[in-house]
C-alpha cells in the first residue's frame, strides 16, 4: 500500500482528514500530528513555498520509507502551501499500524524527516516585510536521529 | 547552449530573481564548473557555492559530486535548505 499524499493551497480540514485513516480492523493504533502557524510578535502570516514537481515526489518517498520501516497499514501526509494565518494548520500526518509504538514512531519519523528533506521554504510576514525561516540545528538533529536508527 | 535556472527559497532574494537564463558555447561538465559559470555572469551567483545548496536537473535531484551531462534547454534548480512542516 502506498502513502496518501495531499499537497495543496486549500485550508486543511483536520476532522475530514482524520476520518480517512484508521478504518481497518487490522489497526490497533492510529497516531497523528498537526502542525499549526504559531503566533509570534507582530506576525501577520506564514508563507510556505514548494517545488512544483519535486515536493510531491519526495513526500511520497518519505511516506513509502515510513510505511516500510514501521510496517504501517496506512499513512497520510497532508501539507499545505501558500499563505496561512495564525492558528491555521500547515501539516497533518496520520499513521495506522497494528501497535501504538509503530504508529507513534512513524509520525515522528515522518515530520522530522519532512522538515529537512522535503522541498518547502518558509517565510514569516510582518505587514509588508518577509523574513525567510531557515531550518534549525534542532531540526537537523531530529532528522539525523532517524537516519542513525534505521542503519 | 542555453539553460534555464531556477532559484528556490532565500536564494531567490540573493540572486534577485526566481529564474534566469544562461547561455554558453559549451556545456559545463561538473557542478563546480556550472556554478563558476553562473557566478561569473549572474549577480549574487556566488551564493550558489555554499555546500548546503541542493540541485535538481529537470526535476531530478542530483548530487554535488555527480558527473554533469547537460543538454540544450535543461532546467537547473538551485534550492536553499528546506524548512517544511
Amino acid at each position: 500500500m502506498n502513502p496518501v499524499i495531499r499537497l495543496g493551497s486549500d485550508a486543511l480540514d483536520l476532522p475530514a482528514l482524520a476520518s480517512t485513516i484508521g478504518i481497518d480492523p487490522a489497526n490497533g493504533a492510529v497516531a497523528s500530528f498537526a502542525g499549526h502557524v504559531r503566533a509570534s510578535e507582530n506576525l501577520t502570516a506564514l508563507e510556505l513555498l514548494h517545488h512544483p514537481v519535486l515536493t510531491a515526489h519526495i513526500l511520497q518517498r518519505i511516506g513509502k520509507a515510513a510505511m516500510a520501516q514501521f510496517e504501517l497499514n496506512g499513512l497520510l501526509i497532508a501539507h499545505r502551501h501558500g499563505r496561512m494565518a495564525i492558528g491555521e494548520a500547515i501539516v497533518y500526518i496520520a499513521a495506522s499500524a497494528a501497535h501504538r509504538r509503530a504508529a507513534l514512531d512513524a509520525v515522528s519519523y515522518t515530520i522530522d524527516t519532512l522538515k529537512t528533506q522535503a522541498p518547502f521554504w518558509k517565510r514569516e510576514w510582518r505587514g509588508e516585510n518577509a523574513v525567510w525561516i531557515e531550518p534549525t540545528t534542532a531540526d537537523h538533529t531530529a532528522s539525523e536521529q532517524w537516519m542513525e536508527t534505521s542503519q | 547552449m542555453q539553460f534555464e535556472l531556477e532559484f528556490f527559497g532565500p536564494l531567490q532574494d540573493r540572486l534577485g530573481s526566481r529564474t534566469a537564463i544562461i547561455r554558453t558555447p559549451s556545456a559545463p561538465t561538473s557542478i563546480d564548473d556550472l556554478i563558476t559559470l553562473i557566478a561569473e555572469t549572474t549577480r549574487g551567483g556566488e551564493a550558489l557555492r555554499a555546500d548546503h545548496i541542493r540541485l535538481a536537473i529537470n526535476d531530478r535531484m542530483v548530487s554535488r559530486n555527480a558527473p554533469l551531462s547537460l543538454g540544450d534547454g535543461d532546467r537547473i534548480a538551485f534550492m536553499s535548505p528546506f524548512s517544511g512542516g
